[in-house]
C-alpha cells in the first residue's frame, strides 16, 4: 500500500512539473517585445522577452494578455508595439490552437508593423499556453485586408544562427 | 668564512623583495604590451576582413535586390527564377520577404512564414544593413538591402555566408601571435629572472664583502668578473678598503709610537721619583733629581702639545680661515724668539729677504712652521755653525727656505722625516728634548694651508728646508 501511494505521489509530481503553461503555477512570464534598438549581435533577436514576476497577478489568460498588452515595463530597453488601450475581447481554444480576439483598434495596424506586434503576441502566447498556433483577428475587422493572421513557432524566423542553418 | 647572522639574513630578504619587484615589473610590463599586440592584431585582421566581406556581400545582395525589382509580383516561383542568375555557391541562406516582413522564398526552409531578424527589420526601413560575426574559426556573415520598386520598400532581401576559409585564416594568426606570445613571454620570464638574480646576487656578494670589511678583515677583496658598473663598484671598495687598512695600520703605528715616547718620560719621572723617596741624599742630588723630573714633565708637556696640534690638523676639514699676511714681520718674530737659543747653542743666523711677499694662509701656522724648522737648524747644527733663513719671488710663488751647516740627514731617511715620531738620532734628539713630532706638524700645517714643503740634505754640509706658498698680491685679489 505505502509503495502504491509513493508511486501515486511521484507520478503527481511528474505531472505537475509536465504541466507546463498551465498559468496557475507559472512563478516567471516572459512577455515578448521589440526592442527600441536593433541589437546584432550574433543570435540575438529583434523581438525578445521581458521577464515579469507572476506572483500575486491573476492567473487567468485573459488577465495575463490584457497585462501583456498594456506594455513593457522597461520602455526604454523595449518598444510598445501594440495600440494603447487594445485588449483581448476573446480567447478561443483548440487542440494546439488559440484564436484571439483583440479589440478593434488593432485593426489599424498595417504591414510591417502588424507583423511584428502578431510575432510579439504570438511568442507571448506560445511561452503562456500550450499552444501550437496562434490565430489572431480584430474584432470586427480585418488586419491588413486578412480575416486572420496566423502564426507558430516554427513559422517565425527571429534570428538566423548557423546550428538553425545547418540543420 | 663568514657567517651571516639573523639581521644579515633579514637585510637579505629585503632585498630579495627588491629583486622580486624589478623582475615583476619587467615581466608585467611586457605582457601588457604583448596582450595589447595580440588584441591589436587580432582586431586589425578582422577588420582588413571585415571590410572585404562587407563589399563583397552588400554588392551581392544589392545585384540580387536589383534583379528582384523588376519584377511586376514577387512570388516564390519568379523570385526564384530571377535569383537564378545569382552565384549563391558560397550562401548559407537566401531569404526574400515583403514589405510586411512576410516570407516569399527562403533558400532553408520553404515553410518559414515571416522573417522579422535585425538585419530585414532594417533593411524593410531601407537601410542596407551588413553584420559580421567570427568565433572559433568561423566567420557568419549577413547582409540584407531593401528591394525598391515604384520608390518604395517593397520587400527586403537578405543574405547570410558561413565561411570557414577565412575564419580559418584568421584564427591560425591570432594562434600564430598567441603561441609567439607565449613563448616571447617565458622567455622574458626567464631572462628577467636569470638578470635579477645575476645582478643582485652580485650586488649581495659587494653587500656580503662589505660587511666582512666593516667587521675588521682589511684583507678581504671583491672579487666580481666583467667590466660594468659593479665591477667598477667592486674595484672602488677593493681602493677604499685598501685605504682603510693603511690608515687603519698608520693609526695603531701612530698610538704605538705615541704610548712609547709617553712612557719613556714617565718611566724616567717613576724612577727618579722612587730613587728620592727611597734612598737618603743630600739636597743638591735631589734638587738634580727634581730638576731631572721637572724637564721630563716639560717634555711630556711639549709632546702632549704637538700632539695635539697634529690631532687638530688631522680632524680638521682641509678647510682653515686662511688671511692674506706678509711673511717677513712673522719671520723676524721668530728670529727674535729663537735667538737666545742660537746664541747659547753658539749657531749664526742669518736672513736675506728680498722682498716682503704677501700670502694666503693662517698666521699661527705660518708662525710655528717657520719657528720649527729654524729652531730644528739651530738645535741640529754644529758648534760654531751658520743658519741661513731667505724669503724671495719664484715665479707666482713665495719661497722660504731654511738652511743650516748641521750633520745633514742620511739619504734613507730623507723620506722619513716629516713621519710622525721619526728621529734620525734618538739619542741626540732625546738630548735636544725633541719628540720626533716637528717636522710631522710642519708639514700639516704647509699642506693645509696650501703650500709645499721639500727637503734636501747632505750628510756632513747640512740640509735645506723649502717651503712654497702661492703668493696673493692684493692687485690679485683687487
Amino acid at each position: 500500500m505505502k509503495k502504491r501511494l509513493s508511486l501515486l505521489l511521484i507520478v503527481c509530481m511528474i505531472l505537475s512539473g509536465c504541466m507546463n503553461q498551465n498559468s496557475s503555477y507559472i512563478t516567471e512570464l516572459k512577455f515578448y517585445y521589440p526592442l527600441q534598438s536593433a541589437d546584432y549581435t550574433m543570435g540575438a533577436a529583434y523581438v525578445q522577452p521581458e521577464s515579469r514576476e507572476g506572483d500575486g497577478m491573476d492567473k487567468s489568460l485573459t488577465n495575463m494578455l490584457n497585462v501583456y498588452l498594456a506594455g513593457p515595463i522597461d520602455p526604454i530597453t523595449y518598444r510598445m508595439p501594440f495600440q494603447y488601450n487594445t485588449h483581448v475581447e476573446s480567447i478561443s481554444r483548440g487542440s494546439k490552437m488559440l484564436e484571439i480576439t483583440l479589440s478593434r483598434g488593432f485593426a489599424t495596424y498595417t504591414g510591417l508593423d502588424l507583423t511584428i506586434a502578431c510575432a510579439c503576441l504570438t511568442m507571448t502566447c506560445l511561452e503562456l499556453t500550450d499552444a501550437e498556433v496562434i490565430r489572431i483577428r480584430a474584432k470586427d475587422a480585418t488586419l491588413d485586408g486578412a480575416e486572420f493572421i496566423e502564426m507558430s513557432r516554427d513559422s517565425l524566423l527571429l534570428k538566423d544562427i548557423v546550428e538553425d542553418v545547418e540543420q | 668564512m663568514a657567517i651571516i647572522s639573523g639581521s644579515d639574513k633579514k637585510k637579505n630578504r629585503r632585498y630579495g623583495s627588491i629583486q622580486l619587484r624589478y623582475a615583476m615589473t619587467y615581466v608585467v610590463i611586457t605582457l601588457a604590451v604583448l596582450i595589447f599586440l595580440n588584441v591589436y592584431c587580432s582586431e586589425i585582421s578582422q577588420m582588413v576582413f571585415y571590410g572585404n566581406k562587407q563589399t563583397a556581400m552588400l554588392e551581392k545582395a544589392q545585384l540580387a535586390a536589383n534583379e528582384l525589382e523588376s519584377l511586376e509580383i514577387m512570388t516564390t516561383n519568379t523570385v526564384k527564377q530571377a535569383l537564378s542568375v545569382i552565384d549563391d555557391k558560397n550562401l548559407a541562406r537566401l531569404v526574400v520577404t515583403d514589405h510586411c516582413g512576410k516570407v516569399i522564398y527562403d533558400s532553408v526552409d520553404p515553410k518559414t512564414g515571416y522573417a522579422l531578424m535585425p538585419q530585414v527589420i532594417s533593411a524593410l526601413n531601407s537601410i542596407d544593413i551588413f553584420t559580421w560575426h567570427y568565433n572559433a574559426g568561423v566567420i557568419q556573415a549577413e547582409a540584407a538591402v531593401p528591394i525598391i520598386n515604384y520608390d518604395m520598400v517593397a520587400g527586403c532581401l537578405y543574405i547570410m555566408e558561413y565561411d570557414t576559409e577565412q575564419g580559418k585564416l584568421i584564427n591560425s594568426l591570432e594562434n600564430n601571435i598567441f603561441a609567439i606570445t607565449v613563448v616571447l613571454e617565458v622567455l622574458i620570464v626567464l631572462f628577467s629572472i636569470i638578470y635579477a638574480i645575476s645582478f643582485s646576487g652580485r650586488l649581495r656578494k659587494i653587500a656580503h664583502s662589505m660587511r666582512i670589511i666593516q667587521k675588521g678583515d682589511y684583507t678581504h677583496k671583491v672579487e666580481l668578473s666583467g667590466h660594468d658598473e659593479l665591477t667598477f663598484l667592486g674595484q672602488e671598495v677593493n681602493d677604499l678598503t685598501e685605504r682603510l687598512q693603511i690608515s687603519e695600520s698608520k693609526r695603531h703605528q701612530f698610538v704605538s709610537d705615541a704610548s712609547h715616547e709617553l712612557k719613556t718620560p714617565l718611566a724616567s719621572i717613576k724612577l727618579l721619583s722612587d730613587s728620592i723617596l727611597q734612598y737618603d741624599m743630600d739636597m743638591d742630588t735631589v734638587r738634580e733629581f727634581v730638576t731631572d723630573i721637572g724637564n721630563e714633565a716639560e717634555r711630556l708637556n711639549r709632546m702632549t702639545q704637538k700632539l695635539l696640534s697634529l690631532t687638530k690638523g688631522d680632524a680638521g676639514s682641509d678647510y682653515v680661515e686662511r688671511e692674506i699676511i706678509y711673511i717677513v714681520p712673522t719671520l723676524q718674530r721668530v728670529i727674535k724668539m729663537l735667538s737666545g737659543i742660537a746664541e747659547t747653542n753658539n749657531i749664526s743666523v742669518y736672513t736675506q729677504i728680498e722682498e716682503d711677499i704677501p700670502v694666503l694662509v693662517q698666521e699661527d701656522d705660518l708662525y710655528q712652521i717657520i719657528f720649527n724648522l729654524v729652531e730644528n737648524g739651530i738645535k741640529y747644527n754644529i758648534p760654531g755653525g751658520s743658519l741661513f733663513v731667505s724669503l724671495n719671488r719664484r715665479d707666482d710663488m713665495a719661497v722660504l727656505q731654511v738652511r743650516d751647516t748641521g750633520v745633514g740627514i742620511p739619504e734613507d731617511a730623507i723620506d722619513h722625516v716629516f713621519e710622525r715620531f721619526y728621529r734620525v738620532d734618538k739619542a741626540r734628539s732625546r738630548q735636544t728634548g725633541g719628540s720626533g713630532l716637528g717636522l710631522a706638524i710642519v708639514r700639516s700645517m704647509v699642506e693645509r694651508n696650501g703650500g709645499e714643503i721639500k727637503l734636501e740634505s747632505k750628510v756632513g754640509e747640512g740640509s735645506v728646508f723649502t717651503v712654497e706658498f702661492p703668493s696673493f698680491d692684493t692687485e690679485e685679489a683687487e
